[in-house]
């Protein structure tokens, strides 16, 4: 599904991130742990062409994101603010993007009723624009966006971050249901290593821009992460 | 101690703010241009107060000056209104320590009184007190005068301040505010009621005598207290934060849109954009003075003698509207740059919504423009070849060029003379926009017939009509290559 080939990337002389090989395959639920600095947002904005490598490249279903337009239809992803359109009401923010997803009114209107148990009535019909909800509101439009027009890979930096518990719990429930039900691949990051075991079959830690450790989740990978990060 | 931490704060945030961070021959550019704007302002100001009694001969000075004053409030109600905001944002950080409240409120409602529009007053009325006010009374009275107009005018400012604390919708209030005016001035001009006059009265009452004098100055006191004791009671983090208005949720919801599918959609956000973000709605409020410049330049013989300046002119009146939203076509959009990369819309559509809503705006500024030909026929067909050239050639250019402007724009911030995300590459841009028309008109000016000047210019700009899609081709390889270098500076927040 992903495909990652000599993969670096230096901002100002100094390598942030240097992947050999990596091939994400076709349904994982793929982890990426790590320290600030050590590289994940950095490999989440390349995968999706946001910044460019200084060498190497990364292919999505044979694709070479980077000369490619195609993966975007098929692609979902959140990584922060910079994902929402602020002063669009969260049903017009849907709107659109199921519109550049190709989905018909509808469609949309499905999505949303499907959704309707994470926002946990927060977000549908409040009358208000993004930019006055709160962040962990903001953040929950960012994934079921992401999530929008039945996306085969979907990148998410940080999802749990700023959400409330119930929240982090629906958001790992929602995510193993569209695993085994729609096969998605998921790339997501995490600061938080119960939940990254929790939801993940395969987890990667970068170190200073290097894979350190890739791991499948076994019964004793939390350990082993906990260990890894101990000080 | 206080205070002067306050003011230290201040400062530094004002040195240190990102409109800084640029070239430096951009800050001298701005600097020189302010500098030009206010020596202008100083020196109209003071030929108009010393010329005074010459230009109203006939009538009583001080009462025709007041008479003009009644308007020129009127003006600085409603451009405040438009224009102004009480910081109060900017006391966030104080209000959790243990910082007396009083404080912190007349501080902030001190500042208020140190802004753009109240040097304006004492530009406008320090000359005139100079001049014509001395003539008639001692320097004492003089100096109470001057500082009772200036009263007036303070007090107008804390009213604002006041009304745009209470008021929830200040657009419908403003909109109210022009029209109650404009009625007065109709008024005024078919002589039913004369507005001016009970105003001019109502001042020169007041210099009767002393006592009377000094009221404007008790005013501004009263004023400045009432938003004192509003604010101390208002003055919580939840009152502060912006909070936009339910009925900021309809605003540009254009139905029609949706029928042009993917591109109807990307035109449907950027209307939203505009409607919905102070910066951009400041702006719009602004247009209506680009289209009056009109008066200035037609109404001037010299412009209508020489062939070359009148080119410009037509350039300028059908083409400024879009250049102004074609500057900023991608920064405005920076805070979600990264989204517009990475969901999947389609560059070629992307970019056709942009010169549809430029072509839209040159079309637009061409029609409300068109009534100018009554000064001169010839302005009939200058514009018409300005307006082609514009809408062919300009355009892609601009796109062309708004790929190179990297900062992304705080829409939440308001107004005018706000330069927050203005690069270099603005006015560089503005060269060819102005510069360009002239190099293919004045050979033909000059090396026989100027109409063959504008004949060239329309054909110019149909040939970019008709090459069109070629053009848009070379402004999408242009944002590819360009992506990855715009996103990095979007994502960098000034």
């Amino acid at each position: 599904m992903i495909q990652i080939n000599n993969l670096t990337k230096a901002y100002n002389g100094v390598e942030v991130l240097n992947i050999n090989d990596l091939l994400i395959s076709k349904g994982t639920s793929f982890g990426l742990v790590g320290n600030n600095g050590a590289g994940k947002t950095t490999l989440f904005r390349l995968v999706l062409d946001l910044i460019k490598a200084n060498s190497g490249n990364i292919e999505i279903k044979g694709q070479n994101v980077a000369t490619s337009d195609l993966w975007k239809q098929t692609t979902g992803s959140f990584l922060d603010q910079g994902f929402l359109i602020d002063f669009l009401s969260p049903e017009e923010f849907f709107e659109f993007t199921g519109k550049i997803k190709g989905l018909s009114k509808d469609d949309i209107q499905l999505f949303i009723n499907d959704m309707e148990d994470f926002f946990n009535s927060e977000i549908i019909g409040k009358k208000k624009l993004i930019r006055t909800l709160s962040m962990g509101n903001q953040q929950k439009i960012g994934i079921a966006a992401a999530l929008m027009g039945n996306p085969e890979i979907v990148v998410l930096d940080e999802p749990f971050n700023s959400l409330d518990p119930s929240t982090q719990i629906r958001l790992k429930n929602l995510i193993k249901l569209k695993q085994t039900e729609q096969k998605i691949t998921f790339l997501i990051s995490s600061h938080d290593l119960n939940h990254i075991t929790d939801i993940c079959d395969r987890i990667v830690v970068l170190h200073e821009g290097k894979i350190a450790h890739d791991i499948l989740t076994g019964a004793d990978t939390l350990t082993a992460l906990e260990d890894y990060f101990a000080v | 101690m206080l205070i002067q931490s306050f003011i230290s704060h201040q400062w530094k945030q004002a040195v240190r703010s990102p409109i800084w961070q640029k070239s430096l021959a951009v800050n001298i550019f701005m600097f020189i241009m302010f500098f030009i704007l206010f020596a202008e302002a100083v020196v109209a100001s003071l030929l108009i107060a010393n010329k005074w009694h010459e230009i109203v001969e006939g009538t009583e000075p001080l009462f025709a000056f007041y008479k003009v004053i009644a308007y020129y409030f009127s003006a600085m109600f409603v451009m405040r209104f438009l224009m102004q905001s009480l910081p109060v944002l900017e006391i966030r950080p104080y209000l959790h320590l243990p910082i007396k409240k009083r404080s912190i409120l007349h501080f902030i409602l001190s500042k208020g009184a140190i802004n753009f529009f109240n040097l304006i007053s004492i530009i406008f009325f320090t000359p005139f007190a100079y001049f014509q006010v001395s003539f008639y009374y001692g320097p004492v009275i003089v100096s109470l005068w001057l500082l009772s107009m200036i009263s007036i005018d303070l007090s107008i400012n804390y009213l604002v301040i006041y009304i745009k604390k209470q008021m929830v919708n200040s657009l419908v209030i403003v909109a109210i505010l022009i029209s109650i005016i404009g009625l007065f001035a109709l008024g005024d001009y078919l002589k039913w009621y004369s507005f001016s006059e009970k105003f001019a009265s109502l001042i020169e009452y007041l210099t009767r005598s002393t006592l009377l004098l000094a009221l404007p100055i008790l005013l501004v006191i009263v004023v400045y207290w009432i938003n004192f004791n509003f604010l101390s009671n208002n003055l919580y983090l939840e009152g502060l934060s912006s909070y936009t208005k339910k009925t900021d949720n309809q605003i540009g919801n254009v139905g029609y849109l949706k029928n042009f599918g993917v591109v109807g959609e990307i035109i449907g956000i950027d209307i939203k954009l505009y409607l919905r973000n102070k910066r951009t709605r400041a702006m719009l409020f602004l247009t209506p003075l680009f289209f009056g410049y009109g008066f200035l330049f037609y109404t001037n013989e010299a412009y209508s003698i020489d062939g070359g300046m009148m080119i410009f002119v037509g350039i300028f009146m059908t083409g400024i509207l879009m250049v102004n939203y074609l500057q900023y076509a991608f920064s405005y959009e920076g805070s979600y740059f990264d989204l517009l990369l990475t969901s999947g819309i389609n560059f070629k559509d992307y970019l056709r919504a942009k010169f549809f809503m430029a072509s839209s705006m040159v079309i637009i500024s061409f029609i409300i423009t068109l009534p100018y030909f009554l000064f001169a026929k010839q302005i009939l067909f200058i514009n018409t070849a300005c307006f082609l050239f514009n809408l062919g050639i300009i355009i892609p250019i601009a796109l062309y060029f708004a790929t190179y402007n990297k900062k992304s724009m705080n829409l939440k911030q308001g107004s005018a003379f706000n330069y927050q995300g203005v690069g270099a590459s603005h006015f560089l841009f503005l060269l060819p926009f102005f510069l360009g028309p002239l190099f293919i008109y004045l050979p033909f000016k000059w090396f026989g017939n100027p109409n063959f000047g504008l004949i060239a210019l329309g054909t110019i700009g149909i040939l970019g009509l008709v090459f069109r899609q070629q053009l848009i081709r070379v402004v999408l390889k242009n944002l590819y290559e360009r992506k990855y270098i715009m996103a990095k500076g979007f994502r960098e927040k000034g």
